[in-house]
């Protein structure tokens, strides 16, 4: 049996990389966890001087360089909104808002240095989104690399969506719901992983404790509803 | 730390710097793969501390391709053969004894299998070894047959096994993946994939001239594991959404590779799919649990459909686009009602009705699929340990019923729960309990640890308390062991003795004889699907009842009358009794009952003459013994032979030809048929049958011609006198007669 068992690495899923995705991020990492994070879109949207001209940046712009641009604009009206304390805090996180690694697309992703821990931009093994369209085009690109690469996905990857409102304070909830769901699949990890290297006749696998776990989970938090599929790459 | 320990600890470190050597420099690969597979055979199945080590690198090379090398990969592989074998297939039976399959090793060792086999394979087209190969298939094989029960896990039941053991069924499911593949051909000729650089391994790599694998068994077989993968899909159960997700990845990946067999049956899969009309798996009550589980599954679905329209895999056919379509909207409006409704509340009573009736009509669809029902928890029928409680155990392990003491009820309220229970539950179901519980039995003696047990020499004490303990056997000295030193508060001095059952009174011996009679008799209108029989030549071993059958109650119901309650004369004649009513409900219809009935009590009459010893006493013993059969067989003949028609003859004849015993009482009884008009004919034929075919009744008949041709002399019936002369005169050409 290892000395020490390694903790599940995560990574956090939005829409822009900037706020839900970037709260969830800040928390695990705090609490010790291996994390990344992307946004599925096709560029980071931030609100704008006014609705119908928002701020479109594209992926691995550093956030000090969203912080220059929002400064330049209306700051009460980023202030009121959070724009301006999220985008403080993803600076102290990571350098600049990466995309999500679709197959067969051109990487938009920070420099490996920049994520120690990692050995590529998908190796970790739990996939928390923040909204249902991300997980589907999260899952729809692990299907996707299944049909043309076949010989090459043979990593599991457990991926959960979490439905969280797309501003500052709902992020905040949704970041410590998120947290408490990593805690429980990382706990239940750890233990069975421990249990069954030691040959506990009654332990149960990793896989075979996750639904309850989320049922559980559900149940704890009754107003963000849970999606959730298992991935191969 | 012990000296051990630091051994055991000082391996595991070589392990990870050989490993870390072969990552680091690839031409050590080989030797490094050698050195361990060699360190893995060289170790008991059951280290894990250094089996793991082992299959980690292993693992870190086929599955997660740390060599990067396909060549170097793929000719190494059959080495790999040998070590995959050893830690999963059965043992022998030498190395049987406490081997326990660790869960992390069996499921690392499917998962490598399922990146190796294809590579195997195809160093083989070049390098045949047709031993290794079919060690391989073995192996295969083996694996194949567990899918999708619980393995390595002990099972429960097949609803429940569906959710356990995930990560060891979804290797399997992988690996069927790749049998599929490699089995059967790409649908283009055989070379590269279409990106040019992987090599697509099937079957038409494959040249003519090879010694075993050149052969339609392998493509076969391909087809074979297609077919079980949608065997099991077709299942109406509610999949869990990692194994059911796990079946959509391995069918997206042959989708690509082997379209040309699949493309149909799974867009037809995605298409019909619908979480709702699942059924879901017995035991689990977790209504949230089970929601989430559908609406995890149907997203899957919807994710598949919207890729499969966005990606234009179905474009050519625009009728099956607009249906692929149709489902996508009512995907997506379904979740939309279902966030509005919030994922904590449950659906309304019209959807609720509308989903049973769906079920139903879906059921009835597939009524043509037969399964299995699931009637408790714990089906497994291997005993989870060495204890009665395992063994007999169907509830859920660590149910507070486990932990309840039966023993603080009273015997009699026991036996009034026993006897409640047994009214009320349904045959199949207990049968089914029995045939678990009997399975267990069998399974845990036949173990070779337990045998070897058996044969160790039991310690008995040397004062033994009573006469009647030195013939214990030595199975009851073990279990009275262990019961010693289990009990706490056990004092040599008391002897402890069971006490006997209260003895019943005549009215509840009744009671349960009249519930045993009409369970029996229930069973006459039931059914049963025969099966095979055990049949032996060896008639002194030869079983009344080896299965059961249609007729088996009756046979068990005349043997408890006239060999089981024979000591209670009372109890054997209410059987009777209740045996005669049921006769007589439709003799004619169940004659062969009424046969094998009556021949049953002549036997037994007739066994019970032979056991009194002097032959002086045997005629005497003989009509004594014989009264309850002339008493029951006279009982039927007066209530078949009124209402016998002319038509009845064969059954009639039949009667009389296969009564063991008739005397000149029971044949009179045919003067009645002779004697009316109608049935003359009939009459005189059964007498004519008795006649020439059963010599020892011969003078009984002629005697009882006698009587009616005298009778019929008397008040001037000339028909029946001509009819007994013209008999007599044949037959009795002693004496004459003149019409």
């Amino acid at each position: 049996m290892p000395a020490s068992i390694p903790a599940l690495k995560f990574c956090t899923v939005c829409a822009s990389n900037n706020n839900r995705s970037m709260e969830a991020h800040k928390v695990l990492k705090e609490h010790g966890y291996l994390v990344r994070s992307y946004g599925t879109g096709s560029a980071v949207r931030l609100p704008g001087p006014s609705i119908d001209r928002p701020n479109v940046f594209s992926f691995g712009t550093p956030y000090t360089k969203i912080m220059e641009v929002l400064n330049s604009q209306d700051l009460k009206m980023h202030k009121s909104n959070g724009v301006l304390d999220m985008t403080k805090r993803n600076i102290k996180v990571k350098k600049a808002p990466e995309r999500w690694p679709y197959y067969n697309q051109p990487l938009q992703v920070l420099d490996s240095d920049e994520h120690p821990g990692f050995k590529d931009e998908l190796d970790f093994q739990v996939v928390i989104t923040c909204e249902e369209r991300c997980f589907d085009s999260v899952v729809d690109d692990y299907l996707t690399r299944n049909y043309f690469d076949p010989d090459s996905v043979n990593s599991i990857v457990y991926c959960f969506n979490v439905d969280i409102r797309d501003d500052h304070e709902s992020a905040r909830a949704g970041g410590r719901a998120i947290l408490d769901l990593a805690n429980m699949l990382n706990s239940a990890y750890q233990e069975s992983y421990k249990q069954l290297a030691g040959g506990e006749a009654d332990a149960e696998p990793f896989e075979d404790r996750i639904p309850d776990l989320i049922t559980t989970w559900q149940k704890k938090y009754p107003n963000l509803p849970l999606l959730h599929a298992l991935c191969y790459h | 730390m012990s000296s051990t320990e630091q051994e055991i600890e000082a391996r595991t470190q070589q392990i990870a710097e050989a490993a870390k050597l072969a990552f680091d420099n690839n031409e050590y690969f080989e030797q490094v793969l050698q050195t361990i597979t060699a360190i893995s055979l060289a170790q008991p199945v059951e280290d894990t501390t250094l089996q793991l080590p082992c299959i980690e690198f292993i693992y870190k090379v086929y599955c997660l391709k740390k060599i990067k090398s396909f060549d170097l990969r793929c000719k190494c592989s059959p080495k790999l053969i040998d070590v995959l074998c050893r830690l999963i297939l059965p043992p022998s039976p030498e190395e049987r004894k406490n081997r326990k399959h660790n869960y992390l090793i069996v499921e690392r060792c499917i998962r490598i299998l399922g990146s190796s086999y294809d590579l195997i394979f195809y160093h083989m087209i070049d390098n045949p070894d047709k031993e290794k190969w079919l060690k391989l298939c073995r192996l295969r094989d083996f694996i194949v047959s567990k899918w999708p029960s619980a393995y390595p896990l002990l099972p429960y039941n097949r609803d429940l096994d569906w959710s356990r053991s995930i990560g060891c069924k979804n290797a399997i499911t992988r690996f069927i993946g790749v049998i599929i593949k490699t089995h059967i051909p790409p649908p283009s000729p055989k070379g590269k994939n279409s990106d040019g650089n992987a090599i697509d391994i099937s079957i038409a790599l494959v040249n003519k001239d090879h010694p075993f694998l050149y052969n339609s068994k392998i493509g076969a077989e391909g087809h074979l594991m297609l077919g079980k993968l949608f065997a099991v899909l077709s299942d109406d159960i509610l999949l869990p959404t990692p194994v059911f997700s796990t079946i959509v990845s391995v069918l997206m990946a042959l989708f690509r590779l082997r379209h040309n067999v699949i493309s149909a049956k799974f867009l037809n899969y995605a298409l019909g799919y619908e979480a709702d009309l699942r059924r879901s798996p017995k035991f689990c009550s977790d209504k949230l649990k089970l929601k989430l589980n559908r609406r995890f599954n149907d997203r899957i679905d919807k994710i598949l459909i919207s890729m499969l329209l966005d990606k234009g895999f179905i474009n050519r056919d625009a009728k099956l686009k607009t249906r692929f379509e149709n489902k996508l909207h009512f995907l997506v409006d379904k979740a939309n009602t279902q966030r509005k409704r919030g994922i904590m509340n449950d659906m309304t009573e019209e959807d609720e009705e509308v989903l049973q009736h769906l079920r139903k009509k879906r059921k009835l669809d597939k009524k043509a699929v037969k399964e299995k029902t699931v009637d408790f928890y714990n089906e497994a029928k291997v005993a989870r340990d060495d204890e009665y409680k395992a063994i007999y155990s169907l509830i859920k392990p660590g149910d507070p019923l486990e932990n309840f003491d039966m023993s603080a009820i009273s015997a009699d309220l026991l036996s009034q729960m026993v006897i409640t229970a047994l009214r009320s539950v349904e045959v199949p179901k207990f049968v089914k309990a029995l045939n678990i519980v009997a399975d267990r039995y069998i399974e845990i003696v036949t173990r070779n640890d337990y045998a070897a047990a058996d044969t160790q020499p039991v310690v008995t004490d040397p004062t033994p308390s009573s006469a009647s303990s030195k013939a214990d056997t030595q199975a009851t000295a073990s279990v009275k062991q262990e019961e010693d030193e289990n009990s706490e508060s056990f004092s040599d001095d008391e002897v402890y003795t069971v006490p006997l059952p209260k003895a019943l009174n005549e009215k509840r011996t009744k009671e349960h004889i009249k519930v045993i009679i009409d369970n029996f008799i229930g069973l006459a209108d039931k059914t049963v699907k025969e099966g095979g029989e055990h049949m032996t030549n060896d008639n002194l071993n030869k079983l009344a009842i080896s299965k059961w059958k249609n007729d088996s109650w009756l046979k068990i119901l005349c043997r408890l009358a006239t060999r089981g309650t024979n000591l209670n004369g009372d109890v054997s004649n209410y059987i009777r009794d209740n045996l005669l009513a049921y006769f007589e409900g439709d003799i004619k219809g169940r004659l062969s009952g009424v046969i094998e009935w009556l021949n049953e009590e002549y036997y037994s009459a007739m066994v019970k003459v032979d056991d009194s010893g002097s032959k002086v006493k045997v005629e005497d013993k003989k009509e004594a013994n014989l009264a309850v059969y002339l008493n029951y067989t006279g009982k039927i003949l007066d209530n078949l032979v009124p209402f016998l028609d002319v038509s009845d003859r064969k059954i009639f004849i039949r009667l009389l030809s296969e009564l063991p015993y008739l005397n000149k009482d029971m044949i009179s009884k045919i003067k009645s048929i002779c004697l009316d008009p109608a049935r003359v004919k009939l009459g005189f034929q059964s007498l004519l049958y008795l006649i020439m075919f059963r010599p020892p009744i011969f003078n009984e008949c002629i005697e009882v011609l006698r009587d009616m041709y005298q009778e019929a002399s008397k008040s001037g019936n000339e028909s029946l006198e001509g009819s007994c002369v013209k008999l007599l005169k044949k037959y009795d050409t002693k004496n004459s007669y003149s019409s």
